[in-house]
């Protein structure tokens, strides 16, 4: 076995064993170590029916965006990629801001229009028993997402061919987009509809945020499960189930996309015309929601207030300041560097094992799919797995730092890969041999060669891998047993208790920390390629 | 450099093969022959940077080197200039002797104005000569060209023609070169074999 063989199998034997570990444990002790009977149903109903719905309106409602405004496919991209960039939770702070009860919405339009003097309480923006709250932060999230995968696989596509022979036969080009693109791309969507649909059934963080007490989905109910004592066999007997759903999902998803595709192929065009024009509208109306939210942010954190909440129906106090930002930023400060330690840590390690794979890849190229395993099956799967070992082998608490940048990396890695592959597996081989044959070996090649012709894509996946693990709440909080406090834990436990200005300011926090780490990686890479055109472009 | 029963396998079916092959200091021996038979493939394994699937079986100098100890110099079609560095820095990449040696090279060449420019704002002309000076700082023992003036527009292939084959043997190196340009081979002034069905004909 020469080198580069003998390379490639430590590598994923690494990675097996970093990723397949906690999974394996975790099953063989459900199955096999008598802890399937503590298994507990809470709120599993309530989890599906919100993922279901989410990722349905998600996608329903980017395929009517796509349908409809294929031709601004720039314009739309730019509109996504800041959105997807921003964490969960920074949208569900700001949305909360913006629709709660007592909401900048509600005041915007108390009492001249709605007659209301006080706080409503039948909009039960934070109590709705069905998770709607939970929903729409989802589909704001997700929307973006798949409408930037949707254009990014229609652009491969003869559209321009595709709309003149529609229109030849008496189609526009929304309904054209819609009878023959989508069912083209909808078989693809396979892997990004189980990876949102996923997400839905463990989120934990944004569940909190958006209802700390009331939205009671199986993955929040583990959540307080695990945080009053609850033994971890229950936990892991629990998120079993959460797989096996999952697993089920996987065929019927399938089958589903299947069906819908040729339904949108061959069914009459009278039928189906509604539905893009109602999607691409939903899906405007959701940007602009989303937006709208973000951009309230800031004017709400610098409403003086004193410690107290705007009286309602005002919409602020009459006095502008930075106090909320002195309070916020106080809360904040001490859970930057463990944030930033777990964050660079994971971030690092993923960075050289995607880089160890990659340049493996000579004999044989890795299947991007067992890649992304970690972001379609259940984080609770992974993270239940991961505790069990923890305190099997008596490493939570006391080891609590490396096991959550462990517990991270399962999530950051993929993402890291991700972004890093196409840079890497099209980088032209020529500049590795015309250096072999002036003489460097492997090392000096990797250090003067492929690192700085790869410093573009590094950075943005390392920006990518700081702000995935900025995002990640329950591999922090399964890690420290509740005890470590990132930015993002900080936020969670401190919901609903503080006031709509300091609330205002973590939502900024939440969302401006992953574009510092962007802005970061742009400036870096300008100063690079300021006078070198080779190195511009791409990535 | 000698070369002696040598089997040039593709995907384990030899594509090409000779008896001997020898060049000696100074001598450039050129190799013709048609598209995709295997010319840029030999050159490639000799030097050690070919695909996994080309495996080169035979007796050379360089039996089981890494491409890094071999020492060989190998100019490729189109020259290979790292967009990171500047052209100083290009032209003393792999660099075996001072710096100095590096801003020499260049000054001879016509291209001391260019040390500190962006290689990519280099004509196909000046790219090629700073990547021929490159390979030759290394201080190679064998030098290797495929194809390297096939890029060039015709005005220009005379001048590269001269500097090239002009450096060869002010730095005495024995060298291989690749083409299907006949006036490339007898500019030269080398002996020429063919590619004739798989394998090599002397040709004078």
């Amino acid at each position: 076995m020469d080198g580069a063989r003998a390379t490639r199998l430590s590598f994923l034997a690494l990675l097996a064993l970093l990723m397949g570990l906690p999974l394996v444990a975790g099953l063989m002790q459900t199955f096999f170590g008598s802890t399937w009977g503590q298994v507990r149903f809470t709120g599993l109903g309530l989890s599906l029916w919100i993922a279901l719905v989410a990722t349905a309106l998600s996608l329903f409602t980017a395929m009517g965006l796509a349908a409809c405004f294929h031709r601004r496919a720039r314009l739309l991209t730019w509109l996504s990629l800041p959105l997807l960039a921003v964490p969960h939770a920074a949208v569900a702070q700001a949305l909360a801001l913006l629709l709660a009860p007592s909401g900048v919405l509600m005041r915007l339009l108390s009492p001249w229009a709605t007659g209301i003097e006080r706080p409503p309480t039948h909009l039960l923006w934070d109590q709705h028993p069905d998770g709607w709250t939970l929903i729409l932060v989802l589909v704001l999230k997700e929307l973006p997402f798949f409408l930037l995968l949707l254009l990014t696989y229609s652009a491969a596509l003869p559209l321009a061919d595709w709309r003149r022979t529609g229109a030849g036969l008496g189609y526009g080009s929304t309904a054209t987009w819609w009878h023959t693109v989508l069912p083209v791309l909808l078989p693809r969507l396979l892997i990004p509809i189980l990876i949102v649909l996923v997400f839905a059934l463990s989120v934990v963080d944004v569940a909190v945020l958006v209802g700390p007490s009331q939205i009671k989905t199986f993955a929040h109910s583990l959540h307080q499960a695990y945080s009053s004592g609850v033994s971890w066999g229950e936990i892991l007997a629990s998120a079993t189930v959460l797989l096996i759903l999952s697993l089920a999902l996987f065929p019927l998803i399938w089958v589903l996309l299947q069906g819908i595709g040729k339904a949108q192929a061959f069914r009459p065009r009278s039928y189906i015309a509604p539905a893009a024009p109602i999607g691409g509208i939903l899906g405007m109306g959701l940007f602009f929601l989303a937006y709208l939210s973000l951009l309230i942010l800031p004017l709400q954190s610098l409403i003086q207030t004193s410690g107290r909440r705007t009286r309602f129906p005002d919409l602020w106090t009459g006095q502008w300041g930075f106090e909320a930002w002195g309070r916020a930023l106080e809360q904040a400060e001490p859970t930057l560097p463990l944030t930033l330690t777990i964050a660079g840590l994971a971030t690092l390690i993923s960075l050289g094992l995607a880089l160890g794979l990659l340049s493996s890849e000579r004999y044989r190229p890795i299947n991007d799919l067992w890649i992304m395993v970690p972001l379609f099956v259940p984080q609770f799967a992974f993270l239940s797995g991961g505790l069990f070992l923890g305190i099997r082998l008596d490493l939570i608490p006391q080891f609590a730092l490396p096991m959550a940048v462990w517990f991270h990396g399962l999530f950051v890695f993929p993402y890291v890969f991700l972004v890093l592959a196409p840079a890497y597996r099209g980088l032209d081989p020529a500049y590795g041999q015309t250096a072999a044959s002036l003489g460097l070996g492997p090392l000096a090649r990797v250090w003067r060669v492929q690192l700085p012709l790869l410093f573009r894509p590094i950075l943005f996946a390392a920006a990518w891998g700081m702000a995935v693990s900025f995002a990640l709440y329950l591999p922090t909080f399964f890690a420290g047993a509740g005890r470590l406090e990132t930015l993002l834990s900080e936020a969670v436990n401190q919901a609903g208790g503080r006031g709509d200005s300091v609330q205002a300011v973590w939502g900024l926090i939440l969302l401006l920390v992953p574009f510092v780490f962007f802005a970061l990686a742009a400036s870096l890479v300008a100063l690079q390629a300021r006078n070198r055109a080779g190195l511009r472009g791409g990535l | 450099m000698k070369l002696s029963n040598i089997c040039l396998k593709v995907a384990g079916k030899c594509l090409l093969a000779f008896e001997s092959l020898e060049v000696s200091a100074g001598q450039i021996l050129t190799l013709l022959g048609p598209s995709g038979a295997g010319k840029s493939s030999l050159l490639k394994a000799l030097a050690g940077v070919a695909a996994p699937e080309v495996q080169l079986s035979g007796q050379t100098p360089f039996d089981n080197l890494p491409a890094y100890r071999r020492r060989i110099g190998y100019v490729d079609q189109r020259p290979v200039l790292f967009p990171h560095l500047n052209v100083f820095h290009n032209v003393a990449f792999g660099l075996r002797g001072p710096k100095s040696e590096a801003l020499r090279a260049l000054a001879q060449a016509g291209l001391s104005s260019f040390a500190k420019a962006d290689p990519a704002t280099l004509s196909g002309g000046q790219a090629a000569r700073v990547a021929l000076l490159r390979t030759l700082l290394a201080r190679p023992q064998v030098l290797l060209m495929d194809e390297p003036f096939s890029a060039l527009d015709p005005n220009l292939r005379a001048d590269m023609r001269a500097f090239v084959f002009g450096q060869i043997r002010d730095y005495g190196l024995p060298a291989l070169l690749v083409t299907h340009d006949a006036v490339d081979a007898k500019a030269a002034e080398g002996p020429i074999f063919a590619l004739e069905n798989q394998t090599l004909v002397a040709k004078s």
